[in-house]
């Protein structure tokens, strides 16, 4: 991205810190002027560059300037620590560009104190970006100074001792920031349960999404009390030397295990959130650069107890974009400083031209469509520019996240350029259905699209039959990908209710827009539909939209006879999600998987090599059985073959080889202490497998 | 000074040496070593390339020149690298160079395994009991005692399996409880062999080897649940009696008695029993944890009991004198039913959160009867327990008498207290407790529990 400045900014800054004993009372003056009239055309290229770099740190400056003027700061080494601030460009960048910047003044406070505590961190970028890092999560939560200037320490010293993982070396200060937050328990971030995660817990950095399993899962404490009651934990006080110590002899259920798996991780230097998801608790693990993984994660629906802007998962993943490029993270944020710039000197124009130049270049920082609207609202502009910000979103923002798009529009954009009124119906069907087309897919990450899509049919203001008309339109959009159909689908049928005549109406509209669909026939429908979504959804683990269809297929096929004895506990399979290799090879009907992994009973067909059939568990568990029926002839097919267990679908573990050829398989595992969210049967090479049931049982573990 | 005591140390075991430690390239050839030479092997786990500070270990500690003489005990050195963000194939690679290692056992690295010289694993360091060998003294010396355990546990397992021995099953009993005092993680052979030799248990080693104290407390937890008290109770009993358990085992015992009687409502016992727990493994986690748990559901309701911040706590009080004798008349009752007023004084707090109400009235009071002049020393009183409601007793009074006619004030709450436990300034003879109210407003009076310390004339 070029970044170019055509106007000759005049920047003064006066400072003046007069000190009277121990009480330093800084006074800090900052003006900044700029003549925006003088044309870039009159400046030679090499030159507009250095006047750009050199403008845009005087920007820089004025934005710290502006934070130490407004903060509280004390003390005799205050001016050494304002010259050093003041001087280093990086610094200043790191503090203004690593994510939302709230609490300014507050920042800089904790920022001294830390400094205070270890003045020569500025000649260690590692060290300097975790005490930024620091002030930022200090400022932003409230968090006592003193907390966080101990957890500064901690890292520190981790650090220069060798203590913390590799990767901690070349982590960004946004990264860090889920470091210096720490967990939603307070208990695991004291200074006793980082030590102890520091040598308990120490691991390679994928190994962290099973650390949560270290504490044993136990809804109730050995004196019976529940851990929903507050007993849970209170024997226990004092008995070891840190909370995390205790969690880990005691127990706990998924929210205690998953703030002890992303303590853990987060103890040895890695990045991590816990998330909270429908009647459960998980969390996730930087495994990777820029690559976050989900641990004990039973749903797509996350909500991250450290998040920024919005709290869901696709805005996590938004946001870890947003900073994937430090460079271009730091032009986005002079880019936004030099718009915020023109503005105060009247040039709304300007302005504009640079804020979008900001957004187009990097569409996945929040801050920079916030600014934007922030112009628009602030110099009263005209429909043309709102109408230019919502194409703008459409391109750049809706196939990097729609929720973050569909946030914008409903929000700031559908006020300003939605057509009111009853004879305006079409036009806002338009309008509205621009949204769709603009998303092929769920862009970084999966998001809550049927609210959006809720949300649409309200602004559409529209009788029943335009409803469904607006439905039917998006699902023919949307047909072919097949990502957001199922969504569609329920919300129809949902919204229809009992009215049969409608829903036949409706089926017929959807049909037609399907391939090799005559229409018409529901079941036929829904089955073409079903052979393409449920492979997806499994491949997704998609849960929602696997049983949702799943269980209107089910409707067209024939329960499975055959009877066997379930285990101790719950059908634990029932709620996933079930796939194959090669789904729909020509042996195989995918719409009937759904009910191999439920009572109902279904089928399926691998394709002759590395056959593998995986269950993704309806809930994670201790597993007590599994049964296995195949289909009804060819039983050798499964002799050779492995049992399977994992915790996050990636390693597996052995549990049972199948050596008999039969119809029924009952497998016991009820002594051997497996947990797990995922089954699976596995050719090791050659061979066929085809059940009509796959069965899991166990006890719940989320 | 010490550290020329350490080096003359050192050099004088160098000097005795047995054989210096030899270093294997990786673990096949350090256990296929071990086995042709009947040596026990050391296996350190580590992550180096992606945990500094284990790097750092290998490159000052675990190096032949670092080790090298002070390593008196026969044993063969290797070491195992666990690599981080490998893709598959690169996975499998790895895994294939250390074959024949069992990574299960280790959840945090580095590590320091021993191994017997047929590959069972006798020792399993890791975590803070690794992180506390980070001085070549401390390594060589943890090095030297495991591999002389190691090589004991061999001699006596060979004897163990000689033929002289095959039919003296107390020799071969005094043979594997030499073995089970060795520092040496005893797995399930030398189990089979202690039950071949102990059938009965006599040594009360495997009752100790097998005995969880969270399984036991969940099976006592079970039982109560089932309203088998009085099976729980005899099992327990029958436990302690025989006094073969370690002392967390034991306060586990005390604790799972504790936790009985308290469903059979005999605080006082159940409060007895938790404090013995605490007795017995003072600086265990299961004395303490047993004490806390005590002080939640036995401590308050057995009426002789103070949690460690109270201000009565290790005192010489006496003994409770209110609770099997003590009777009580209000100024008044209102709002109350009467069903609890024996609660001021004994057994479980009364769940409405007070034991007897008064109207609201000026100068509402108790009158407790402590049945005959008796020398008191300490009061603990409990407010109602609704926080709103703790207001009211602000200016709660403490009275004494004889006569009921001549009161003297001991005591005055300086505010409202959820709890107050009373310390007085001097023991008084008295029969009569008044507590009363002061407040220029009417107030009622309601309190969960008072308890009088002291002695019985």
């Amino acid at each position: 991205m070029k970044f170019l400045i055509s106007q000759n900014f005049q920047i003064k800054f006066v400072s003046a810190i007069v000190c009277s004993g121990a009480l330093c009372v800084l006074t800090l003056n900052a003006q900044t002027t700029a003549d925006t009239r003088v044309g870039a055309d009159k400046i030679e290229d090499g030159e507009t560059q250095e006047a750009s770099v050199e403008q845009a740190s005087k920007l820089l400056e004025a934005q710290v300037t502006e934070m130490v003027q407004n903060a509280q700061l004390e003390g005799s080494e205050l001016s050494a620590f304002l010259g050093l601030l003041l001087a280093s460009n990086e610094w200043q960048h790191e503090i203004c560009d690593s994510g939302p910047l709230d609490q300014p003044s507050k920042v800089i406070e904790y920022l001294y104190a830390i400094w205070r505590s270890d003045k020569t961190l500025l000649q260690r970028p590692v060290d300097r970006g975790m005490a930024t890092a620091c002030a930022l999560e200090g400022a932003r939560h409230k968090k006592s100074k003193e907390e966080m200037v101990q957890r500064y320490l901690f890292f520190r010293d981790g650090w220069k001792n060798g203590l913390l993982n590799i990767v901690y070396k070349d982590l960004s200060v946004f990264e860090r920031r889920f470091i210096a937050k720490g967990v939603q328990h307070g208990g695991f971030n004291s200074l006793e349960s980082l030590s102890y995660f520091s040598q308990e817990v120490c691991l390679p950095i994928e190994k962290y999404t099973g650390a949560c399993w270290y504490a044993p899962y136990q809804l109730h404490n050995p004196f019976g009390d529940s851990i929903h009651g507050r007993d849970y934990y209170r024997p226990y006080q004092g008995s070891w030397d840190s909370y995390a110590e205790t969690v880990k002899n005691v127990g706990g259920v998924c929210g205690s295990l998953s703030n002890f798996g992303a303590a853990a991780a987060i103890s040895n230097g890695i990045p991590a959130v816990t998330m909270g998801e429908p009647g459960h608790c998980a969390y996730a693990v930087m495994t990777k650069n820029d690559h976050w993984q989900p641990a004990y994660s039973l749903s797509w629906k996350r909500g991250t107890h450290t998040s920024f802007y919005g709290s869901s998962w696709a805005w996590h993943i938004l946001n870890v974009k947003s900073q994937k490029s430090w460079a271009t993270a730091k032009e986005s944020g002079n880019l936004r400083r030099l718009a915020k710039q023109y503005l105060k000197s009247l040039d709304v124009k300007k302005a504009l031209e640079t804020v979008r130049e900001a957004r187009k270049a990097l569409p996945a920082e929040w801050k920079n469509w916030q600014l934007s609207i922030d112009i628009l609202k602030s110099s009263n502009a005209g429909n043309t520019q709102w109408q230019e910000l919502h194409q703008d979103v459409l391109e750049y923002l809706s196939p990097v996240s729609g929720e973050a798009a569909y946030m914008m529009l409903e929000k700031h954009i559908y006020p300003r350029v939605l057509p009111k009124g009853d004879d305006n119906l079409v036009k806002r069907r338009n309008v509205l259905i621009a949204f769709q087309r603009s998303i092929n897919g769920w862009g970084n990450a999966r998001w809550d699209y049927a609210r959006a899509l809720q949300s649409q049919l309200k602004l559409l203001k529209g009788k029943d039959s335009h409803n469904d008309a607006y439905l039917t339109q998006v699902f023919g959009l949307h047909a072919e990908k097949n990502v957001f159909t199922p969504l569609i689908i329920e919300m129809a049928f949902k919204s229809i209710g009992k009215d049969d005549a409608r829903k036949r109406q409706l089926i017929a509209g959807l049909g037609k827009t399907l391939k090799n669909s005559k229409g018409g026939d529901m079941g036929k429908v829904i089955d073409s539909m079903a052979a393409k979504v449920l492979p997806d959804a499994a491949k997704a683990g998609d849960k929602g939209s696997f049983q949702y269809i799943g269980k209107l297929t089910a409707q067209n096929y024939p329960a499975t006879k055959v009877k066997t004895e379930p285990f101790a506990g719950i059908l634990l399979s029932s709620g996933g999600t079930f796939s194959i290799q090669q789904p729909g090879n020509r042996w195989d009907n995918p719409s009937r998987h759904w009910g191999v992994i439920e009572a109902h009973g279904g089928d399926f067909h691998t394709a002759s090599s590395h056959a593998t059939a995986t269950v993704q568990l309806g809930n994670f568990g201790k597993l007590s059985g599994v049964n296995i029926v195949t289909r009804n002839g060819n039983f050798g097919r499964i002799v050779g073959a492995v049992l399977q267990t994992s915790t996050d679908g990636k390693t597996w573990t052995d549990v049972h080889t199948f050596k008999k050829a039969k119809r029924i398989h009952h497998i016991d595992l009820s002594g051997k202490k497996i947990t797990a969210g995922y089954v699976r049967v596995k050719q090791p090479e050659k061979g066929i497998l085809h059940f009509n049931l796959f069965h899991v049982y166990g006890k719940k573990q989320n | 000074m010490k550290l020329l005591l350490t080096t003359i140390s050192l050099c004088l075991l160098s000097t005795v040496a047995i054989a210096a430690p030899q270093f294997e390239k990786n673990y096949n050839s350090a256990a296929a070593e071990a086995k042709k030479t009947n040596t026990p092997f050391a296996v350190l786990v580590h992550g180096s390339s992606w945990h500094p500070a284990s790097k750092k270990f290998i490159n000052q500690l675990w190096t032949a020149s670092a080790l090298g003489d002070n390593v008196t005990q026969p044993l063969i050195l290797t070491d195992v690298e666990i690599h981080q963000s490998l893709t598959k194939e690169e996975a499998k690679t790895d895994a294939e160079s250390r074959k024949g290692w069992n990574k299960k056992s280790v959840y945090s690295y580095p590590a320091l395994q021993i191994y017997s010289a047929s590959g069972e694993l006798l020792q399993n360091y890791q975590g803070r009991q690794l992180r506390g060998c980070s001085t070549q003294r401390a390594l060589t010396s943890h090095l030297n005692n495991l591999a002389e355990a190691a090589t004991e546990r061999a001699r006596l397992m060979a004897e163990l399996k000689s033929p002289d021995i095959a039919d003296d099953k107390k020799g071969q009993l005094e043979l594997l409880v030499k073995l089970l005092k060795l520092p040496l993680i005893h797995g399930k052979p030398v189990v089979e062999l202690l039950k071949a030799a102990d059938a009965e248990d006599k040594t009360g080693w495997q009752a100790r080897l097998k005995f969880n104290e969270s399984s036991y407390l969940r099976h006592m937890t079970r039982l109560i649940n089932e309203k088998k008290t009085k099976q729980a109770l005899a099992e327990v009993t029958e436990l302690l009696e025989k006094s073969i358990y370690t002392p967390a085992q034991t306060a586990a015992l005390h604790g799972a008695k504790g936790k009985v009687l308290v469903a059979q409502k005999d605080f006082v016992g159940a409060w007895a029993s938790f404090k013995k727990a605490y007795e017995i493994d003072p600086y265990g986690s299961t004395g303490n944890t047993m004490r806390n748990y005590g002080e939640l559901r036995a401590m308050q309701q057995s009426r002789s009991g103070f949690s460690k911040t109270s201000a009565l706590y290790g005192k010489k009080i006496g003994e409770n004198i209110s609770r099997d004798f003590a009777t009580f008349k209000a100024s008044s009752i209102e709002y109350d039913d009467g069903k609890h007023h024996g609660s001021l004084v004994k057994g479980d707090h009364s769940p409405t959160g007070f034991a007897f109400h008064t109207a609201v009235e000026k100068g509402a009071h108790i009158i407790m009867d402590l049945g005959a002049e008796c020398e008191v020393n300490a009061l603990q009183i409990l407010n109602r327990s609704e926080p709103k409601l703790y207001g009211r007793a602000a200016t709660l009074r403490l009275s004494v008498s004889n006569d009921q006619l001549t009161w003297t004030t001991v005591w005055s709450a300086e505010k409202a207290e959820k709890q107050w436990d009373i310390m007085l300034e001097k023991s008084i003879n008295s029969r009569y407790l008044k507590l009363s109210l002061h407040s220029p407003k009417p107030e009622p009076l309601h309190l969960k529990a008072v308890n009088v310390f002291g002695k019985r004339r």
